[in-house]
């Protein structure tokens, strides 16, 4: 007999090869890697889509789409293709919810008079769109591999047997001519006409195209389908050889004959069961496949006898289950370049590697910015409380020194002398007295506060605050880069909330000191994957700064990960990882709440300030000293530097 | 220990017992062959269709016998898991018509598809290696070998009782999958059909990306084949550089396993980069468009017969590079 490992031993491809998007919604995964598959997707694919709405809409804020997921319930579709399709979906829907400008070829329509020309016309005007947008979203370097290929997986989606319409048809050979040998498999004489004429249109348009402006280039198509129309080419599109008896027209290259060809009753069935398809759908398109009219109408008015059907459908559905008719509901209305009912909700958050003890261990962090505080009496009694200590700190600060800087008048904005408004366009000196005066903004150096606002820190809530606003009024008037940020978990969330905004260079102080009042505390903690992710984030940008560090803790750790430590050690290996890859010059100071005297980070950290935990008077004005002492001292270090 | 209780003790055959259910699916899939493939799409087609999905029939067992019907699969599920636990049919919608299948699997955990009784004949399926399965977990894929157990019967035949051969084939594929599972993925599937349709011609390419994976698993650690085993890979697996791989394996001891674990994982790399590069071929599927084979793989997964009809490749493109690496690790795989 075989002997075997331990069952619980490795058994799945991600245990050696990890985890990566593409393992996003695979089935037979254990819940906990399907759950971070799945956010590392939505974190790609989040970015994906904001690249592709910026791409078409530079202005845009928000996205107006969500996530297309629908590509995670296709049965068929291997799983190595399945990022191709969803990613690709979501780029595409992206850009057509964004964008400014769609084709319109009303207007050209409303010219001719010939019926078949307007109707042929209302057929091509909306993959011809597509196809413009998507070719354009090609010219972006970042997202050209990824339309690309969903191009190739959505063209699994279509079958050349299965072009049951002439919209079918054209947008085929619009997106997947390359890909389809179309004038050798398709079945009738109609099609394959129909299907030339659209890639003709297409090499055309394709020739003439700018590369890069979208709106230029529906600007160019709209000319040359106006010239195509008045062409005599169009004439000989309508000039059709009548179709055979059996209705289905010349084939290609005799592939009726090996059985590829659709028979006519699948062509009617997936008529009838296609729920989007109505019984005018059916009369309108049926031609175009090469059934005589009068044919079809007999055929499919005996095919959707109402009550036949549904009763066969309830039994066909009791049968599989399949009440919501998820997967043949796909197989019949997935439109390649359509938004669909499946979108995914984004899970947010961003994956955080870091090294603890020599191993790499990951973790997703929610970060948001911190709502402003609306309780403006609150705002102004934390305000006042913190003005002794925002005093003294100045005083420290500031006492040999004005605010640095050098400054330049303002050339615009406020500040118009009235009488000399007439000289506005010959003259600068329409501007008043009062000019603006704006710091050049140069920062020497990158100071970061960061809150621990775990349950454990609910009675220091206030002289954190107290703090937190003191040390954001001092900073204000130093070259800095100032960022805050407070920590904690809510649920199995585990939330990093900004409490100034870290994208802005030089951030709104007061809006600061508003997001600080507002800030709320949490119930546990992460501590060391919520710092990597504020530092190694702040790496990102001002990697080149010297870093000072303000950790505001009161020492009660608790664990992120499973590595075999405490997770006080956890966060001396986030110190140490900062200092050695993320930051050239980094200087950490602990802002104890732990009591005075004991702390277990002496050695790890620079600099340890011990606070009272309750907020008083006195208790205030001596931590202030201290405070003021070490911002003094942190001034003196970088004008060293 | 008896691996299938439920099964040893039986009087009938599972098949018997099974065979009025599986009457009424033929029935079934008739009237679907009727109207889908010839297109009789009738009233009284669609009616008979309708009466044979609505039609109740007995399942009767040693100890149990119920009436059920194919449209009340709650109570067909329920006198399925008393005749066996680990029968399942699956019923799904395709084209608006219903397809079935109804297999045996090995149970719970590391579960694989040890029979199939019955599968409608319109279900296409992509990767003939696994099936999907809905589970209260979420869908589950397994490892399909119920295709091997014709053979393995026969072989067992001359070798084992008629009364033990249906627990000894049940073995056998058991023993067999703990070593499969560790080989086959369904990941591998583009490459297993640019091999399978002969557009890459390699005819080492399976066994080493199948080599490859085994060895990122620390299973070979106190692994011994049994002569089933053996004789399934040597006459019936059909990949016989596979076979002689496993007998290498077998034989080695488990310092020099570790060693060439340690190995592959550094040939995994450049090997997945050289199939790239392969895949990065162009190929023109219409007279004047070329594209990359990778996209052809990706457009036509479902139809690679047209692929190898229609796809001309460019003739400069060679596979050189990959057959001898592929070659190379092969050998160096089994000179350790």
């Amino acid at each position: 007999m075989m002997n075997y490992p331990d069952i619980y031993a490795e058994t799945l491809k991600q245990d050696w090869k990890g985890l990566s998007a593409m393992d996003a919604f695979r089935p037979g995964l254990p819940f906990y890697y399907r759950d971070h598959a799945n956010r590392l997707f939505y974190q790609l694919c989040t970015v994906k889509m904001e690249t592709s709405a910026h791409f078409v809409d530079p202005s845009f804020t928000e996205l107006r789409v969500k996530p297309q997921v629908v590509f995670a319930y296709l049965r068929d579709i291997p799983h190595t293709f399945r990022l191709a399709g969803n990613l690709g979906l979501s780029i595409f829907c992206v850009a057509d919810e964004h964008r400014k400008q769609r084709l319109n070829l009303s207007d050209i329509t409303q010219r001719v008079t010939d019926p078949d020309k307007v109707a042929l016309m209302k057929l091509i005007e909306d993959p011809l769109d597509k196809w413009i947008l998507s070719e354009h979203l090609c010219t972006s370097d970042d997202l050209r591999n990824d339309v690309i290929n969903y191009r190739y997986v959505s063209a699994s989606l279509v079958s050349p047997l299965e072009q049951v319409t002439a919209a079918d048809v054209i947008k085929t050979a619009f997106f997947y001519s390359e890909l389809l040998p179309f004038d050798r498999v398709l079945n009738s004489r109609q099609k394959i006409h129909l299907y030339d004429l659209a890639v003709q249109i297409k090499q055309k348009i394709k020739s003439y195209r700018d590369e890069g402006d979208l709106d230029q280039n529906i600007h160019i198509t709209r000319n040359l389908m106006c010239e195509w129309l008045d062409s005599s080419e169009a004439d000989l599109f309508f000039d059709i050889p009548d179709l055979n008896a059996d209705g289905k027209g010349t084939p290609g290259n005799g592939h009726e004959s090996s059985g590829l060809a659709p028979s006519k009753g699948e062509v009617l069935v997936q008529h009838s069961l296609n729920p989007n398809l109505s019984f005018s759908d059916v009369e309108v398109d049926l031609p175009m496949i090469g059934i005589n009219q009068e044919k079809a109408h007999e055929n499919a008015t005996q095919i959707l006898d109402q009550n036949q059907v549904e009763e066969m459908l309830k039994a066909v559905m009791e049968a599989t289950e399949t009440y919501d008719d998820l997967t043949n509901t796909l197989k019949g209305k997935v439109d390649p370049f359509k938004a669909t009912q499946f979108e995914g909700e984004v899970i947010p958050g961003q994956e955080i590697k870091m090294t603890i003890g020599g191993t790499i261990y990951s973790g997703f962090v929610n970060e948001s910015l911190t709502p402003i505080c609306q309780d403006l009496v609150e705002i102004e009694r934390l305000i006042g409380r913190s003005t002794p200590l925002v005093d003294k700190m100045k005083k420290l600060v500031f006492k040999r020194q004005t605010p640095s800087g050098t400054r330049k008048l303002s050339q615009s904005g406020s500040g118009f002398h009235k009488n000399r408004m007439i000289l506005y366009p010959v003259s600068n000196i329409i501007y008043s007295k009062r000019k603006i005066m704006l710091r050049m903004t140069v920062s020497r150096v990158l100071v970061i506060l960061i809150l621990d606002a775990s349950g454990s820190m609910r009675s220091a809530l206030e002289i954190t605050k107290i703090f937190s606003i003191s040390l954001t009024e001092v900073v204000r008037g130093l070259n800095c880069e100032f960022i805050a940020a407070a920590y904690g978990d809510v649920g199995s969330d585990i939330k990093v909330n900004y409490l100034s905004n870290r994208n802005m260079h030089n951030s709104n102080h007061d809006e600061t000191i508003a997001r600080i009042a507002g800030s709320k505390i949490m119930s546990e903690q992460s501590d060391s994957l919520c710092l990597a992710s504020i530092l190694h984030h702040a790496s990102l940008r001002h990697h080149h700064l010297p870093l000072f560090v303000l950790h505001l803790t009161d020492e009660g750790f608790g664990k992120s990960t499973h590595a075999p430590c405490s997770a006080q050690d956890e966060v001396i290996d986030v110190y140490r990882q900062c200092r050695e890859q993320w930051f050239a010059n980094a200087h950490f100071t602990l802002v104890s709440f732990r009591g005075s005297g004991t702390t277990g980070l002496q050695e790890y950290v620079d600099e340890v300030i011990h606070f009272p935990r309750v907020a008083t008077e006195d208790n205030i004005n001596t931590s202030a000293e201290r405070l003021g002492e070490y911002v003094t001292h942190l001034i003196k270090d970088f004008q060293r530097m | 220990m008896h691996i299938f209780p439920t099964t040893h003790k039986r009087r009938k055959p599972l098949g018997e017992i099974l065979l009025p259910l599986i009457n009424q699916l033929r029935e079934v899939d008739h009237w679907v062959y009727t109207m889908k493939v010839k297109g009789h799409f009738f009233r009284e087609n669609m009616a008979m269709l309708k009466e044979a999905l609505t039609k109740e029939f007995m399942m009767v067992d040693r100890t149990y016998r119920s009436k059920v019907a194919l449209n009340t699969p709650m109570n067909l599920r329920k006198a399925l898991r008393l005749i066996d636990h680990n029968l399942i049919l699956e019923a799904k919608a395709e084209n608006g018509f219903p397809a079935f299948h109804l297999f045996r699997t090995s149970g719970y955990r590391d579960s694989f598809v040890l029979e199939t009784y019955y599968k409608s004949p319109h279900v296409k399926t992509t990767d003939p290696r696994f099936v999907r399965v809905d589970g209260h977990m979420g869908d589950q894929i397994l490892l399909d070998l119920s295709h091997f157990r014709e053979d393995v019967r026969k072989v067992l035949e001359e070798i084992v009782n008629t009364s033990e051969l249906y627990e000894a084939t049940d073995r056998t594929l058991t023993n067999v999958a703990r070593v499969l599972r560790y080989h086959e993925h369904e990941d591998q599937l583009p490459v297993l059909l640019l091999h399978d349709y002969g557009i890459l011609n390699i005819p080492q390419i399976l066994t080493v990306l199948r080599i490859l994976y085994g060895l990122q698993f620390k299973y070979y650690e106190g692994m011994a084949l049994d002569e089933h085993t053996i004789m399934f890979f040597n006459q019936i697996y059909g990949d016989s550089d596979l076979f002689q791989y496993l007998l290498k394996m077998d034989r080695l001891d488990d310092r020099k396993r570790r060693e060439l674990t340690t190995k592959a994982r550094s040939w995994y790399g450049p090997f997945l980069e050289q199939l790239d590069v392969q895949l990065s071929q162009s190929v023109f599927m219409n007279k004047d468009e070329s594209i990359e084979l990778r996209g052809v793989l990706m457009g036509h997964y479902k139809r690679m017969d047209w692929v190898a009809e229609y796809a001309h490749f460019n003739p400069q493109v060679t596979e050189v590079t990959l057959e001898e690496m592929a070659k190379r690790i092969y050998e160096q795989v089994m000179n350790i």
